[in-house]
């Protein structure tokens, strides 16, 4: 299971390693219980501060996704985000409405957004 | 005159020495002449040339500034004493000082690398713990040889013998120290083939291991004859004595040549797959100057969970403020402290 990493993006590597790992549970390529590395492991990996993977999974497990056990690591605990409905939509709506200041036309955003949902549910059960 | 078990521990640690330097000289351009170990250098050829010839330079007039020491040590006062005291922590310097020639070459290369346009990274989301890189067997039989070793020298109440047995088990403890330490090395993997990657990084840590635990049967084996040493009687005194005085020596002769032998193989064989892989990108991350102190060689910061960091002249800054910087510094004074308690018992 990887995890990938663009330094050229202009997310901060927090929200980057949460929105990786978020997809991989929504892709069901990371299973309820799978386990997860250590906020040590993963930030020795990627040569930054502790505090930066405590806050991206302090942030999966405010949104339900996986449980932080203390000292050994996290688990995944649900496929299932606990926002609601008007959170899970502002993220949408906002990139619906940067798709259509893009210029593209309203079948091309469709093709887009049904190609992406099925990369993204590939693995999904 | 020189005493001949001197003498062959002498030459047998210098072989020991010794051997760890060619492949670190050979591996830095094992890709290329454009490249530095996994590193490829933007500069033209003849800096890059220069740039390797200096390393290897630095990695030779170490190990002779080491080699000097050991050799002048046996002839000054060729004492048997000083193969514990001198001679085998020299063997450990050496290494420590080639790491940190090897630490410095490899920091300078990166700042010198072809540069990377946003190329993406890859790291493994699959937890490394030691449990997934230990034979359940082979530590049960190990601790428990180990273990009832230390008992039988213990009951057989032979002070100086006991310290002996006890320093050589801390040294068991320190070499699973450092194995655990290897499991946490940090591992990036290139964004394309990734899962390859990763299979060949997990192939060459299980090797790696497998030399640790070699390493550690050794020491096993070690404490073993020092029991039956303990313990014999004086019927069989002359044949117990023979009998670990020529298995200690053949069995670590032996134990040198296969793994050589073998990691040899291994190695040529890990180095050649990696070759079908271009390297990842390591991302360079500098300490806060603001937290390095006593002329750059300790650093302070609690979220960092580097031991060591890119700091001060040697590029090499302790992270005091790291739980486990702690735990190896009490290593090392614990083993400093049994020395001496030998040094007063012999």
């Amino acid at each position: 299971m990887l995890l990938r990493i663009d330094p050229s993006d202009r997310r901060p590597i927090y929200r980057q390693v949460a929105d990786e790992i978020k997809m991989l549970i929504a892709g069901g390529k990371l299973r309820e219980g799978a386990p997860l590395p250590s906020v040590r492991q993963l930030a020795s990996d990627l040569g930054v501060n502790l505090n930066t993977i405590a806050t991206a999974y302090r942030e999966l497990q405010d949104e339900g996704l996986i449980a932080v056990r203390h000292g050994s690591g996290a688990v995944v605990t649900s496929r299932t985000s606990q926002s609601s409905g008007a959170e899970l939509r502002q993220p949408l709506r906002t990139a619906l409405t940067e798709l259509v200041l893009g210029g593209l036309s309203r079948r091309e955003i469709l093709n887009l957004v049904s190609t992406e949902l099925n990369d993204l549910t590939k693995g999904a059960k | 005159m020189f005493d001949p078990f001197v003498l062959a521990a002498y030459a047998f640690l210098a072989i020991v020495r010794w051997l760890g330097l060619p492949p670190l000289l050979r591996l830095a351009t094992h890709r290329g002449r454009d490249w530095f170990f996994d590193v490829e250098l933007r500069d033209d050829l003849a800096v890059r040339d220069r740039f390797v010839c200096d390393y290897r330079r630095a990695m030779f007039a170490t190990s002779i500034a080491f080699e000097l020491a050991a050799l002048a040590d046996l002839v000054v006062f060729r004492a048997w004493s000083h193969i514990l005291y001198v001679q085998m922590p020299l063997l450990l310097g050496v290494g420590v000082a080639r790491r940190i020639v090897l630490r410095k070459y490899v920091l300078t290369a990166r700042e010198r690398r072809v540069p990377a346009s946003g190329e993406r990274v890859a790291f493994s989301l699959v937890p490394r713990r030691l449990v997934d890189y230990t034979s359940r067997t082979f530590e049960l039989c190990n601790a428990a040889i180990a273990l009832a070793s230390l008992a039988v020298i213990d009951r057989a109440g032979r002070s100086p013998m006991f310290l002996v047995a006890f320093l050589v088990l801390y040294l068991h403890a320190g070499l699973l120290l450092w194995k655990a330490r290897l499991v946490r090395q940090r591992v990036v993997l290139p964004a394309d083939r990734a899962d390859e990657y990763l299979e060949l990084v997990d192939e060459a840590f299980r090797a790696g291991m497998r030399t640790f635990d070699g390493a550690r049967s050794v020491v096993t084996f070690f404490l073993l004859m020092l029991a039956v040493r303990a313990t014999y009687w004086d019927a069989w005194r002359e044949r117990t004595q023979t009998i670990t005085a020529i298995a200690i020596p053949v069995l670590m002769v032996a134990w040198l040549v296969v793994m050589t032998t073998r990691g040899r193989r291994v190695t040529a064989t890990l180095l050649a797959r990696a070759r079908e892989f271009r390297p990842p990108a390591i991302p360079r991350f500098t300490p806060d100057p603001a937290r390095l102190g006593l002329a750059g060689f300790v650093y302070w910061n609690a979220d960092d969970p580097a031991v060591v960091v890119d700091g001060g002249p040697l590029r090499l800054s302790i992270n005091v403020a790291n739980r486990y910087t702690y735990v190896y510094l009490a290593y090392w004074i614990v083993l400093a402290l049994q020395v001496r308690a030998l040094a007063g018992a012999l």
